[in-house]
């Protein structure tokens, strides 16, 4: 038997494309069954599968000199793998790099969009359905609740899901970084589509308290304007309109030039510098550029906002550093517990030895020296504490041993030998 | 304890603050901030121990000496830097403000803190000075929150996603804060201003004197007074207020100077 061994066996969208990806997916009831198989194998402790559309990982502890022995042949027996297959897409890690992802994986540093937050959910559900099972066991367990647990304060610490990577959203945070708090701002939705609509959906949950709908046909307009409870116009209107909103987004599918400068400058002069964001969502574009010349007007079109969203996966990407270094600590603290709880059946066998040996020269010697009841307790504490002392140093010896890399089996080793204790 | 000790300190904490905003101007790093946070505000500590130290040694007049007012500058500075980053979020401010702290302290350090003219400087006069230094730095935050204003305003028109852009609130975030410190400045000048004539009345028998420096005051407090009432009832929104309370400093500037170099034996002079 060798030492206890966290592991990883996994791909993910970084390492296997889609097809394979959901080749190896385990959904619901299958998801269960392999649980269980898995965990009949002998060379398997405990075990838990992560199994999201972006990657499956199996992460299980054995005490099996080639750890992965035993889930790829699950794999090639359960989904028909060739090793092959297994070969090149899967990623096997052990022990520090196996903690260390699975903390990435949990904080959403290793997602295809670093800093979605679904991950930390998934995660969550896979740690839930193995407890349920009784797959996970003392490690898994705490492994599962630090990555939680890491992940919580890298999504507080760490502006690392705080940047918008969506192009509707991006519109929603460039608002926001104009007019700060979004309530009682009035927005305006020019023409329809898709983005617009969830812009301006957004807009609303954010607070914005009126919404003007505008179309060229006023039944279309009436039609959209009940959805968001808003005010309909029809496209003549739209000067008017103008003069009203804070936040304009446009997406007709005019050919030319449907907000021309003629038609914001009036609007503009009315507000007396109060700003406001025009956002351009259609291709060919509805305003002109010419607009943005204006004062306090920020206008914004779908390559601007394109690049709102890079800047924002770049900061992500920096905030993921920060993250690393807060994992760091974790990953140290959790082999560190790793390693003593290996050492743990060891030094309860030493203080059970001790206390065997202490009890048994006590019931010999003890009657023959003729002591009152409370000398006789008191010669029962002198001789617990002589023991504790004498233990403490070895313990915590070969506590602080049990975590260092090289000399740990061996320590073990010699520990066993010089007190005499059972082989494993 | 020798009050120097403690203003050395100051100017040194002032300083590794500054160099860490302005880390975290480059680099973004949150913990920069706090950094720069942290030893504003240690060096704030030492910075009060050191006035109140030199005006229990020197006595009150001291701090109408070149050193006691760098040093009061410095600490009313750096209260309304604490006061206003960190009620709204603005540590980006540390950048702009603390190196005229770690200036006006290390300026404190090395020029004379020894009364020329005896003046009978009592607890008024102290009020007096205080409040009118807390105004000038009120004024000061709002006037370099304008600059930051202005090119976060820029930034967002020309889509160049800096560190303004990310580290910092709206635009009408910034502004109602610009807004809100000229507020505050008024009411400490004002204040400042009452207390000056109530001292003067005790001094020199009169409220009102016409000395170069209350008219400088006088000039000051009307062009505040004058942007106030833009903001609020011109519609002076926006970009505008951040121009016209980067003017309102700089008047406030040229006045400063222009005392000095014209009334040599002025109270107000500071002169060592």
């Amino acid at each position: 038997m060798g030492e206890l061994k966290l592991c990883c066996l996994g791909l993910s969208h970084k390492t296997a494309p889609v097809s394979v990806r959901e080749k190896f997916a385990f959904k619901g009831e299958e998801l269960e069954r392999a649980l269980l198989k898995l965990n009949s194998m002998e060379g398997i402790d405990e075990c838990m599968v992560l199994s999201t559309c972006n990657r499956v990982e199996v992460y299980f502890t054995t005490r099996n000199s080639s750890p992965f022995k035993d889930p790829i042949s699950f794999l090639q027996e359960f989904k028909g793998a060739t090793l092959d297959e297994i070969n090149s897409f899967f990623y096997r890690k052990v022990d520090r790099d196996a903690v260390r992802h699975g903390f990435y994986v949990a904080s959403s540093l290793d997602s295809l969009v670093v800093g979605e937050p679904q991950i930390v959910g998934q995660f969550k559900d896979a740690f839930q359905t193995a407890k349920e099972l009784g797959t996970v066991g003392t490690v898994l367990c705490r492994f599962c609740e630090t990555a939680l647990k890491v992940s919580k304060r890298v999504r507080t610490e760490t502006g690392i899901s705080k940047n918008a990577v969506s192009i509707s959203f991006a519109a929603v945070e460039l608002a926001r970084k104009i007019f700060g708090d979004l309530r009682g701002t009035k927005v305006a939705i020019i023409g329809a589509g898709e983005m617009a609509e969830l812009a301006v959906k957004h807009l609303i949950t954010n607070g914005a308290s009126e919404v003007f709908v505008v179309n060229r046909t006023l039944e279309r307009a009436q039609a959209l304007a009940r959805e968001f409870g808003g005010k309909p116009f029809p496209l003549t209107e739209l000067a008017n309109v103008l003069k009203l909103a804070d936040i304009v987004i446009s997406s007709t599918g005019a050919p030319g030039y449907v907000i021309t400068k003629e038609v914001v400058e009036p609007a503009v002069n009315s507000r007396g510098g109060k700003p406001l964001f025009l956002i351009d969502i259609a291709v060919p574009r509805d305003i002109d550029p010419e607009v943005d010349s204006l004062d306090a007007v920020y206008l914004y079109d779908i390559d601007d906002l394109q690049q709102v969203v890079e800047a924002n996966i770049r900061e992500r990407l920096r905030e993921a550093e920060v993250a690393k270094e807060i994992i760091e600590g974790y990953v140290e603290r959790f082999l560190k517990w790793l390693r003593e709880l290996e050492v743990a059946p060891l030094i309860a066998e030493l203080k059970k030895k001790a206390e065997e040996i202490r009890k048994e020269v006590l019931e010999k010697r003890l009657p023959k020296l003729g002591l009152t009841p409370e000398q006789e307790a008191e010669v029962d504490n002198i001789t617990r504490i002589i023991i504790n002392k004498l233990l403490h140093q070895p313990i915590t010896s070969v506590k602080r041993k049990a975590v260092e890399e090289e000399s740990r089996s061996q320590v073990v080793q010699i520990f066993r030998e010089i007190f005499g204790l059972g082989k494993e | 304890m020798e009050p120097k000790v403690f203003i050395y300190t100051s100017a040194v904490l002032y300083a590794v603050s500054t160099l860490h905003y302005l880390l975290y101007l480059i680099f973004r790093k949150n913990k920069l901030a706090v950094v720069g946070l942290y030893s504003a505000r240690f060096g704030f500590l030492t910075n009060l121990i050191g006035a109140l130290l030199l005006l229990f040694k020197g006595g009150a007049q001291t701090l109408f000496t070149p050193k006691g007012a760098f040093l009061i500058f410095a600490l009313t500075l750096v209260s309304v830097f604490l006061y206003f980053s960190t009620k709204h979020r603005l540590s980006l401010t540390g950048a702009f403000l603390m190196p005229w702290a770690t200036l006006f302290s290390v300026l404190a350090s090395v020029s004379s803190g020894v009364p020329k003219v005896e003046l009978p400087v009592g607890f008024v006069g102290v009020i007096h000075i205080v409040s009118a230094f807390l105004g000038y730095s009120a004024f000061m935050f709002s006037a370099l929150l304008s600059v930051i204003y202005l090119i976060f305003e820029r930034h967002l028109k020309k889509k160049k996603f800096s560190v303004f852009f990310f580290k910092l609130p709206s635009l009408t975030k910034l502004e109602s804060v610009i807004y809100h410190s000229i507020t505050v400045g008024f009411v400490f000048i004002t204040f400042s201003m009452f207390v000056g004539a109530v001292w003067s009345e005790e001094l020199f028998g009169t409220y009102w004197s016409w000395h170069p420096k209350q008219v400088a005051t006088l000039i000051s407090w009307f062009t505040y007074a004058g942007i106030i009432h833009l903001y609020l009832y011109g519609n002076w929104k926006g970009k505008r207020i951040c121009y016209l309370s980067i003017l309102g400093f700089s008047i406030i500037l040229l006045n400063f100077l222009g005392v000095n170099l014209l009334s040599k034996k002025d109270v107000h002079s500071f002169k060592g």
